[in-house]
């Protein structure tokens, strides 16, 4: 069975990039995308980044791990595929990468304890990208997995994500690398000294000291073994990315000011030789609103509610703030819809998929299922309409199994 | 004015600084440029600053009182280099050296120091003309560990001139009579949970975490009592009515998870805490007007 429009996009694919400014649903979106994958049969798998507690609320596990984790919640959707998730863990994932890399468990110690790799692999603004591609290459390389989605992380530049190989490889390239290593039989002060025409070296030992420009010397002293490793790892994920196979997708909010936001994704990811497959434009209202006018005539006809003169009043407070969410609502949609014309004459003839928006009041795991619905609409798998009624049922019975977990104040947020 | 919008004014009126932070998608920037625009309205003027790429204030404080500033790294990287080795036309030489550059721009702690200093330099001036500064910082974790650099700097150097902008970065930042930090939420568990986070980590870090705005609180469309109207509504209607009605218990119920969550912050936290309405979709530059009016009020 072949799929039509986002379902034909992705079904095939290995690997399904989800780019898109922070806030927007991306994380969301992306296990849609997997569970929809595990319907159509794959064993798919969710990499996220975002600690979202509600994602693991939705996935029905008690939390995410650096390792994928199997997911059994929808599994009526999905008789013949396997969902997985995983929510990555940047240290770890350094930490797995050295252990890899590096054999000798004194030189491995040797290297943990090195300032630079500490601050590097634990505080780095930008090591989360790093990790990122660095954990997709491991995946990707044991094929246990026919589709991943990627959920990108939050970042002000989407597309440090997709540079991280590229920078990954420039930061261990022989141009910055020869500033640093020491030449045989020299130690190296010696060396900066020698290289003292090196206008470059002598200005960074004035920015950071000698202790500075020392660690930094020590760190690629540590890891000179490694940098052939570190600079092919980098290009492989780089080709990864690059792969034709590979979709990319641009995930916005039908805010006019994240639409600016997800057109500059669009136009840097095609500037890296990535043009974004679809768009996906999350949380849009339709609006099935009524007439204006209608709610009051309804109420008239419910004459019998409407006793004294205090009941009037009440009745006609009520009538006003319902018309003011009518009017709410109306706007809210008017600009939705503007925002997806805009998106869709920018992205022609590439095509912009619309989930819907779910009510604040619906559990994690029913609106996944709303959104799963929205998005798939015919290409959905037959039982979602009953799960996702049943999720529904269940969140206005708290009591029963499978309801939202509640957690109370004083437990771990968990995560940064 | 409330107690606690006044909370608001004294900010505005007394930091040269005021970080401003929250999860992606909370409507930080939209904050951001509302408290300029009131810092502008009670000071006279004000610059609204951020990091990024795609820069956005610019769009959203129009063409008045507020300076918008979007600092660059490419750019700052000479200019702060000369300043900190007294070597400028070395430093403008090596920013030409391309292998060079990008091992700076890599390089992580230089990159947020060269930032934290350029923003030092932005506030220090602003403030000799008694204008505050209010920064766009990134989202949650991404601020938190830029504006953490310096504390990680001066752990690994203790002396030479980047343990100098980090000790001189660290004395603006903590300094709690200069610069004070707001935290952007949602009334979401979500973004609860990460400002609860935020707020601890900043107070742990030493600092000032001033003031919690919790952004788009809803209001309850039916009132407790009301919703026999609302049933009675739903039946004397067409299908649209229905799925209005529908509509308006979604939201009445929505409107309580997210009281509920406001209320949690609240008690898990000892700071200062200002809810703004939920604002249907104008314009960005419209929607910062409406918030920098609400926190007037």
């Amino acid at each position: 069975m072949s799929g039509t429009g986002l379902s034909a996009l992705i079904d095939r694919a290995p690997l399904v990039v989800c780019l898109g400014p922070g806030g927007v649903g991306k994380t969301t979106l992306s296990s849609v995308l997997a569970l929809h994958r595990a319907a159509t049969g794959a064993r798919a798998l969710v990499l996220t980044i975002d600690p979202a507690r509600r994602l693991a609320d939705a996935l029905g596990v008690a939390g995410l791990t650096n390792d994928p984790v199997e997911v059994s919640v929808f599994r009526r959707l999905h008789p013949a595929g396997t969902l997985s998730a995983l929510m990555l863990d940047p240290a770890s994932t350094f930490d797995h990468m050295l252990a890899v890399l590096v054999a000798d468990p004194v030189r491995r110690a040797a290297l943990m304890e090195n300032r630079f790799y500490r601050h590097m692999s634990r505080s780095l603004a930008g090591t989360l990208e790093y990790m990122a591609v660095e954990r997709l290459h491991d995946l990707a390389a044991e094929k246990r997995f026919d589709g991943i989605v990627l959920d990108t992380p939050p970042t002000t530049n989407a597309l440090d994500f997709l540079e991280a190989p590229d920078r990954l490889a420039s930061f261990f390239s022989d141009r910055v690398v020869r500033f640093f290593l020491p030449e045989t039989g020299r130690t190296w002060t010696q060396r900066l000294f020698a290289r003292a025409g090196s206008a470059a070296l002598q200005l960074m030992t004035r920015v950071g000291g000698e202790e500075f420009v020392g660690e930094t010397v020590g760190f690629f002293q540590a890891f000179s073994d490694l940098l052939g490793s570190f600079r092919s790892r980098g290009v492989e994920v780089g080709r990864l990315l690059r792969a034709p196979s590979t979709v990319f997708l641009v995930v916005c909010a039908p805010d006019p000011a994240r639409l600016d936001e997800a057109r500059e994704i669009d136009r840097r990811l095609a500037q890296a030789g990535c043009r974004a497959r679809a768009f996906l434009v999350n949380r849009v209202d339709e609006a099935f609103l009524p007439e204006a006018g209608e709610i009051e005539e309804a109420l008239g006809r419910a004459t019998a509610l409407l006793g004294g003169s205090g009941e009037r009043e009440r009745a006609r407070l009520f009538v006003e703030r319902l018309e003011a969410l009518r009017h709410a609502q109306a706007t809210g949609a008017a600009v939705h819809a503007r925002v997806v014309d805009e998106l869709r004459a920018y992205a022609a003839p590439r095509p912009v998929f619309t989930a819907p928006a779910v009510p604040a009041g619906q559990s994690p795991r029913a609106a996944l299922l709303a959104i799963y619905l929205g998005l798939f609409a015919q290409d959905a798998a037959p039982a979602a309409a009953e799960e996702h009624a049943q999720a529904l049922s269940d969140d206005r019975d708290p009591a029963m199994p499978g309801a939202p977990h509640r957690r109370g104040a004083d437990e771990d947020a968990g995560g940064p | 004015m409330d107690g606690e919008n006044a909370h608001i004014a004294e900010l505005i009126d007394r930091r040269d600084l005021l970080l401003v932070t929250g999860k992606g998608g909370t409507g930080k920037s939209t904050v951001v440029a509302a408290l300029a625009l009131l810092s502008a309205r009670r000071r006279g003027r004000a610059v609204a600053a951020e990091v990024s790429a795609n820069p956005r204030l610019a769009g959203l404080v129009g063409n008045g009182t507020v300076r918008s500033v979007n600092i660059d790294l490419e750019k700052a990287v000479a200019p702060a280099l000369g300043r900190l080795t007294g070597m400028p036309a070395i430093a403008a030489a090596v920013v030409r050296n391309r292998a060079l550059l990008s091992f700076i721009r890599t390089s992580p702690a230089v990159r947020e120091m060269i930032l934290l200093d350029e923003l030092r330099d932005l506030v220090e001036r602003s403030a000799r003309e008694r204008t505050p500064v209010v920064l766009d910082l990134p989202a949650t974790g991404h601020a938190l560990s830029f504006l953490d650099t310096p504390r990680a700097v001066r752990r690994m150097l203790r002396v030479g001139p980047l343990a100098q902008i980090a000790r001189r970065a660290e004395e603006l930042l903590l300094d709690r009579n200069r610069t004070g930090l707001v935290a952007v939420a949602l009334p979401e568990e979500l973004p609860v949970n990460e400002t609860i986070e935020l707020v601890r980590r900043a107070r742990d870090m030493g600092l000032g975490s001033e003031v919690v705005v919790v952004n788009q609180v809803p209001v309850s469309p039916v009132h407790e009592g009301d919703h026999d109207l609302l049933d009675a509504v739903s039946e004397h209607g067409g299908l649209a009515l229905e799925r209005f009605a529908q509509t308006a218990r979604d939201e009445s119920r929505g409107a309580v998870r997210a009281r509920e969550q406001v209320e949690r912050l609240r008690a898990s936290l000892p700071v200062r805490v200002v809810e703004l309405p939920r604002y249907a979709a104008p314009e960005p530059a419209e929607c910062a007007r409406l918030v920098a009016e609400a926190l007037a009020t």
